[in-house]
């Protein structure tokens, strides 16, 4: 995997409580976005082009997943709410959830993810696409063989990826999503990218 | 008393009383957006006897199909797997969260919301079986 390649700087902040740590990954040598394009049903697109000039958290999952996906908004939308306490209202990043599921969940991914907040986009599309993205940010997937009842199960990066306005992947962020040392990590990444953008 | 007397009281009373009271149970299950087809209901089991108590199964008459399950992480990556059966030591308590253990409840027969209360029937594998009502309710972080 290219992850293996990635020069990483672990940035370990710990606090007195062992399970309430963030573990953020900053990627020393950002990586580009390739070009992909995600259309939704109704025509809405989301490509590289809309990771432009903005912060964005990509992550990946489907919406028939009971536990982590939800568990993983949820956190991230109280992580989201933190971080809007610490950088500029324009640097707050925007979370995008991205089904890797599309022949179930185009219908209705965006509805979804705008349940864990408002401003939270859900998007899918053409397979190969998809995967362009899940490559780009060394994430991962696996869509496991359905049952005598056509149900199946999808694996997936547990890891969610940072993008910067400048459309590099500048972080990738583990569960569990501690509000305040997320936005902590998420505010001193973009001071960082100011520094190296100046 | 005769016997059919006392299984006509038996019949009457609600179908939590044929467990254990040494079983103490609470659920609770997170709101899910309207279209999401799949829900996870967590419970605290606590066992309060002498002998270990194996959980082998849940049901729900407000979903198709309900299984026991655990989330896991490893290498990055998140996966989910069915459990036959959840085995709760002497004096131990279980405890589902999210992440972890919990009950996938899949096909809601009609719309779950906050604030509704759902049924759900724990098995056993001595034969017992122990209904809880689980309170839909909005996270917190991390729950």
């Amino acid at each position: 995997m290219k992850g293996a390649l990635f020069a990483i700087t672990l940035w370990a902040v710990s606090v007195s409580a062992a399970f309430a740590q963030v573990q953020g990954v900053a990627l020393d040598t950002p990586e580009p976005m390739p070009m992909f394009e995600l259309v939704t049903k109704d025509g809405e697109v989301f490509s590289r082009e809309s990771l432009n000039d903005h912060w964005t958290i990509i992550m990946f999952g489907f919406n028939s997943c009971p536990d982590v996906c939800p568990f993983t908004l949820s956190n991230l939308e109280h992580a989201i709410s933190e971080t809007a306490l610490r950088v500029r209202p324009d640097s707050v990043p925007k979370v995008v959830f991205v089904s890797v599921d599309p022949d179930r969940d185009a219908g209705s991914v965006s509805e979804y993810a705008q349940f864990f907040h408002p401003e939270f986009r859900g998007v899918t599309g053409a397979r190969d696409q998809i995967d362009t993205l899940v490559e780009a940010t060394d994430s991962f997937y696996r869509l496991l063989p359905p049952d005598q009842d056509g149900h199946y199960d999808v694996q997936h990066s547990s890891a969610v990826s940072v993008i910067g306005p400048d459309g590099n992947l500048r972080a990738k962020l583990q569960p569990p999503f501690d509000p305040g040392l997320t936005a902590e990590f998420l505010a001193r990444l973009q001071i960082s990218y100011r520094k190296e953008i100046q | 008393m005769t016997l059919r007397a006392l299984l006509c009281a038996a019949m009457l009373l609600p179908m939590s009383a044929f467990a254990d009271s040494s079983l103490e149970v609470e659920a609770w299950i997170p709101t899910a957006p309207p279209m999401a087809m799949s829900h996870a209901a967590y419970v605290t089991l606590h066992n309060a006897d002498t002998v270990p108590r194996v959980l082998t199964g849940v049901s729900s008459e407000t979903y198709a199909m309900s299984h026991l399950h655990e989330s896991k992480e490893a290498s990055g990556m998140a996966t989910m797997s069915m459990l036959h059966q959840i085995e709760i030591p002497a004096g131990e308590t279980l405890t589902m969260q999210p992440g972890g253990l919990h009950i996938m409840l899949m096909s809601p027969k009609s719309p779950v919301a906050e604030g509704d209360s759902v049924m759900l029937t724990l098995s056993f594998a001595n034969g017992e079986t122990l209904t809880v009502n689980a309170m839909v309710k909005a996270r917190d972080y991390g729950s």
